[in-house]
């Protein structure tokens, strides 16, 4: 498909801007209209006038950024008219709720892909290829290095690692974003094998994905007043950075272990304090976002958050119109990122 | 291969000893043994030969996915490894087989004699059939790249839970000259033979450290005092014509002392002597690190020998000339060793030196007190009347440390962290001033109280200057005074030494750090061997 409007979406200094119908996408500075493709920090900020995403994010946007703010819900699918630009949500299969923006305006399609990943999971809604003019990709994991092997292998290695520590007497703690990654490792790991446990950051978007109708098996969240015994045998799921506490300390003796795409590298599990790392990861691999660039049939490509350059030189080279654009999105976190520091000593 | 994939992993996981122990015996146990033999040889370091180059394999991978070669390189940069790009960069494979570890390298050894085309044929097939972690290893077999090793203490550990067989039997076999190919694991773990029996080391001689004062060891006179140097306990067993020296934990480490060999071959046949090895520096003992570089060398050459040369210095003679003398009193023993080395012309060998304490033990405070300046780190104390391998208060042989040295230092750095090996909690980098800036000169986190956490707290949120990851720099106004052992010189470190066994003291909450000493002071004071 050949672009007619080079400038239906452009990037501002506040982010991607819509200027016929003055509406931004995953803005990083306070605008009057947001629309939002997923709610992680990176993508959904506070202080916008109105925001618009899909029904699951406006719940958990309302979770986290308090029930005051003024959303407006656009289910999949469905279309938005603002000032003759048509606006559809569709799904990235990144997290449960995360979108695609398509922009649709006097016969020029746009699309904005947002965070996404290609292979599907339990509770995500499975990425939609949607066929467009320009696309604006991700490109976190965007070298060749990264192909992800099977969720299946992945999560049987999770298990097998989790009855080493059962045979050990250890506690199995496993480190995972609070949205998203911890609600997809609870869906694919098996409750018979132990107890599941989660840390208080994590069980309220479980609260508002099970509302939601999303199968999650039943977990625990530890508090103060849980005991080693309690947790015996069990698997903790707790953001990153609860893995150097000394909250964790008092648990007795554990095995901790991340899941995150960057664990694919020996050299990056090998500079992680934790001892086990596993390479799962929500965000395409290389041959995913190619699969995604080809599928959507897009004659120009924008590339944003990742290996952004690297990846529009590749696109280039294989007869694309590419280039790279500086964003604030992050993709999922790099793992010095989430190193405890000093002052966020994080007890329960 | 999947299953040697998963060893690696494992003891890439775990960098300390037990834990690489329980992975390897799980390995043992499970692996054919074949690929046990093959494990053990690549991991004390018997790498098959080259066959193709890194370089020849990254153009061989660019050419099968077709990148582009700057792509190559943006993603070598991000690995970090070659080897690893290669097996990452390449698609995942289209039938998984798993070959036994020993299979792939009997091919390896083949692919060595075959032509360049056949090479780059097999290699590429053998990338078809192994995931990216297992290509990883392939690659690094392949390139003559695999390098990691276990110590030769935690292999036979492993092999003794897994055989039975004894510990000092393993070692002794292990020593000698074989290949994986012909080696069998039948032979390996084989029952003891009397040949190897008559070789086994005894039991070492208890040292404990003396606590109390020296006078609660009862007459002066009934003991000898003998400088302490920091060394490697051994026991040099003379057996036929050979010579055999271990260490406590049962290493058989004679292919790494040439020179203690070759003083030893004029030893009387059947004789057991104890004693510890130094490395000479301006013919004086030097300090431990030292003597462990020359344990960690691979291969001794005539270099390493001539800048670090190992004297042993023989403190007992447990048997001589085929007879067991552990039950004679020490000061007969003793004169056999010196006899021994009095015979022998080397610098290698050398007699412990004794001395009469005197009628009284405040003499040998004095003496104690100066054992720094004599490179010595304090005194053995041994019972004129003791046996070899008794517990009582005369068997035992004791030993004094002289006091450590205090120094305070300003806090420089603060980090949150030391989980593995300490617990959570900070490490503190401490410095000294040095001309016109503060330098560190440690970084430790052993020997804080609550209350130092606390306070560490407080200062890293009131005195932050700048943070650098998980590391704060901080105002330098809190001082602390540090105990240590001695000093070493370290062309590594920016303050140009290290500290031996550093320990956190007490807080120094009302010292002003002008009034720190400087640098140079800890130098010119504590330093050995400049």
């Amino acid at each position: 498909m050949t672009s007619t409007n080079p400038d239906l979406l452009v990037f501002s200094p506040k982010g991607i801007y819509c200027p016929p119908a003055d509406v931004y996408i995953d803005p990083w500075k306070p605008v009057s209209r947001a629309l939002i493709t997923h709610a992680h920090s990176d993508h959904a900020r506070s202080g916008h006038g109105e925001y618009v995403c899909t029904p699951l994010t406006a719940a958990v946007l309302k979770h986290r950024l308090g029930k005051k703010i003024r959303i407006s819900e656009l289910p999949f699918g469905q279309k938005l008219n603002v000032d003759g630009v048509q606006f559809s949500f569709h799904p990235a299969g990144h997290i449960p709720g995360s979108a695609q923006v398509r922009v649709a305006y006097r016969g020029e399609i746009w699309v904005v892909t947002g965070d996404y990943k290609l292979e599907p999971d339990p509770i995500s809604e499975p990425f939609e290829s949607v066929r467009c003019h320009t696309l604006i990709t991700e490109s976190t994991f965007g070298l060749p290095v990264y192909q992800w092997a099977r969720s299946e292998s992945v999560i049987a290695e999770i298990h097998q690692w989790w009855r080493d520590c059962q045979d050990e007497g250890r506690l199995a703690v496993l480190a995972a974003y609070s949205l998203g990654k911890a609600q997809r490792l609870l869906s694919e790991l098996d409750p018979g094998q132990g107890p599941l446990f989660t840390h208080e950051t994590i069980e309220p978007v479980n609260a508002l994905f099970r509302a939601a109708g999303l199968a999650l098996p039943s977990t625990t969240t530890v508090n103060a007043s849980h005991q080693q015994t309690d947790l015996k045998g069990a698997l903790l799921i707790a953001p990153p950075a609860v893995l150097n506490s000394d909250w964790l300390q008092r648990m007795g003796p554990v095995s901790d272990a991340m899941a995150s795409g960057w664990m694919a590298l020996r050299g990056t599990r090998r500079q992680r304090t934790s001892e086990r790392g596993f390479a799962l990861s929500d965000h395409a691999d290389w041959p995913g976002l190619l699969n995604a660039v080809r599928e959507s049939g897009a004659q120009r490509v924008l590339v944003t958050h990742g290996f952004a350059a690297p990846f529009a030189r590749y696109l280039r080279e294989i007869g694309l119109d590419a280039r790279d654009v500086e964003t604030r999105f992050q993709g999922e976190p790099q793992p010095e990122d989430t190193t405890n520091t000093v002052d966020q000593i994080n007890p329960v | 291969m999947r299953q040697f994939h998963e060893l690696v992993r494992q003891l890439e996981q775990h960098p300390d000893g037990d834990g690489r122990v329980k992975a390897l015996i799980r390995y043992f146990h499970s692996a054919s043994d074949q690929d046990t033999i093959w494990a053990i040889a690549l991991l004390s370091g018997k790498r098959p030969k080259r066959v193709v180059s890194i370089n020849q394999l990254s153009s061989w991978a660019i050419e099968i996915t077709g990148f582009p070669l700057w792509l190559f390189k943006e993603s070598h940069r991000q690995v970090g490894d070659l080897a690893e790009t290669v097996a990452r960069l390449l698609p995942h494979p289209k039938s998984r087989e798993d070959i036994s570890l020993a299979e792939w390298l009997r091919l390896i050894s083949c692919w060595g004699a075959a032509a360049f085309e056949e090479q780059q044929e097999s290699i590429g097939l053998a990338w078809d059939q192994l995931d990216a972690d297992e290509r990883y290893l392939l690659n690094k077999l392949v390139s003559g790249g695999f390098r990691l090793r276990v110590k030769p203490v935690d292999l036979i550990q492993a092999l003794e839970v897994v055989s039975g067989v004894p510990q000092y039997v393993l070692a002794i076999r292990l020593a000698e000259k074989w290949h994986p190919q012909t080696m069998t694991l039948k032979w390996l773990t084989e029952p003891e033979t009397p040949e190897e029996a008559r070789v086994k080391p005894m039991p070492f001689h208890p040292i404990q450290t003396l606590n109390s004062d020296l006078s609660s060891l009862g007459n002066p006179e009934d003991w000898w005092i003998e400088e302490q140097w920091e060394g490697i306990p051994v026991q040099l067993i003379r057996q036929d014509k050979r010579v055999y020296l271990w260490t406590t934990d049962h290493q058989l480490v004679t292919p790494l002392f040439p020179e203690t060999e070759e003083a030893c071959s004029e030893l009387p046949k059947e004789t057991v002597l104890e004693g510890i090895l130094v490395v000479l520096q301006h013919d004086k003992p030097g300090p431990l690190d030292q003597i462990q570089s020359r344990m960690d060398c691979q291969h001794v050459t005539r270099r390493i020998i001539h800048d670090k040369p190992v004297c042993f210095i023989v403190k007992d003679c447990l048997v001589w000339k085929g007879k067991n003398i552990r039950n004679v009193p020490f000061s007969q023993r003793i004169q056999h060793v010196q006899s021994i080395c009095s015979s022998i012309d080397s610098h290698f060998i050398r007699c412990s030196l004794l001395k009469e304490p005197g009628p009284d033990w405040t003499s040998i405070e004095d003496h104690l007190a100066a054992a720094r300046e004599r490179h010595g780190v304090g005194l053995e104390l041994k019972q004129r009347n003791g046996n070899h391998g008794g517990e009582s208060i005369a068997d035992v042989w004791w030993k004094k440390r002289v006091d450590p040295l205090l120094m305070e230092m300003v806090v420089l750095y603060v980090e949150w962290g030391g989980r593995k090996s300490t617990g959570p909690g900070y490490e503190l980098t401490l410095g000294l001033w040095d001309v016109d800036a503060f330098v560190p000169v440690m970084k430790k986190a052993i020997g804080m109280t609550a209350e130092d956490m606390d306070r560490i707290k407080d200062h890293v949120k009131e005195h932050t200057l700048e943070r650098f990851g998980p590391v704060r720099q901080v105002v330098p106004n809190l001082v602390y005074t540090i105990i240590f052992e001695g000093v070493n010189v370290s062309l590594r470190h920016k303050s140009g030494i290290t500290l031996k066994n550093p320990r956190i003291h007490e807080c120094k909450e009302a010292m002003d750090v002008a009034d720190l000493l400087p640098l140079s002071v800890l130098k010119k004071r504590f330093t050995q061997g400049i």
